[in-house]
């Protein structure tokens, strides 16, 4: 299910999604067989399902926890320079904290969270080299939080790379 | 593409909000050296273009 809820979740424009979306495979699983979503218990300390809507978690503060700690690991990557892997996590952390069903102090909270994961992933994809996205990413912050002077100062950077 | 005008106005207002930040006066500075680097390659195109 919690692919078919990403899938729902790819923006689009005019019906069109934005990134590639494509079936590669298709079929009924045989008993016992993998189906190749579910990552291996990983060695980084992740213990979180990669789709929330497996990992069982309902209020916004156990939500939070689990993003908080993903996003941990993440920031463990990204001191080792495994900008890759950290924006996995960051990407993950972003599905745990997602407030769509969540309303008042609740939806505030996550959305807060949200906008710290943000500034990890702009920070990541600028190393990255992924301008483009980079300003993508820091217009999102800066529209809820025009002050913000790191996401000012990586979206000047991507600017001019 | 390069925006060094949408850049320079991040930077500068980052610089406003928060005037002793390091690494703002260090992007600024790299930014103005990239924009002179690209403006004077440009004039020695269109240099090359006229000769």
């Amino acid at each position: 299910m919690g692919v078919v809820k990403q899938l729902e979740r790819v923006e689009t424009s005019n019906d069109t999604p934005k990134k590639v979306c494509k079936i590669v495979n298709c079929g009924e699983l045989k008993e016992g067989e993998d189906d190749g979503i579910v990552v291996k218990k990983s060695e980084d300390g992740d213990s979180y399902p990669d789709f929330v809507e497996d990992s069982g978690l309902t209020t916004a503060d156990e939500l939070i926890k689990a993003a908080l700690e993903i996003k941990k690991i993440g920031n463990d990557y990204f001191v080792k320079k495994d900008f890759k892997s950290a924006k996995v996590k960051y990407d993950k952390a972003i599905r745990y904290l997602d407030s769509s069903e969540f309303v008042g102090d609740d939806e505030k909270k996550l959305d807060e969270q949200t906008l710290v994961v943000y500034g990890n992933i702009s920070a990541t994809l600028l190393h990255l080299g992924k301008n483009a996205e980079v300003i993508e990413v820091t217009t999102k912050i800066l529209n809820s939080d025009p002050k913000n002077v790191k996401a000012l100062m990586r979206r000047g950077q991507a600017y001019s790379k | 593409m390069k925006d060094f005008e949408s850049g320079t106005n991040d930077l500068y207002k980052a610089l406003k909000l928060d005037p002793e930040n390091k690494q703002v006066k260090i992007s600024l500075t790299s930014l103005q050296k990239e924009r002179k680097n690209e403006e004077d390659k440009e004039k020695k195109r269109y240099q090359n273009m006229f000769k």
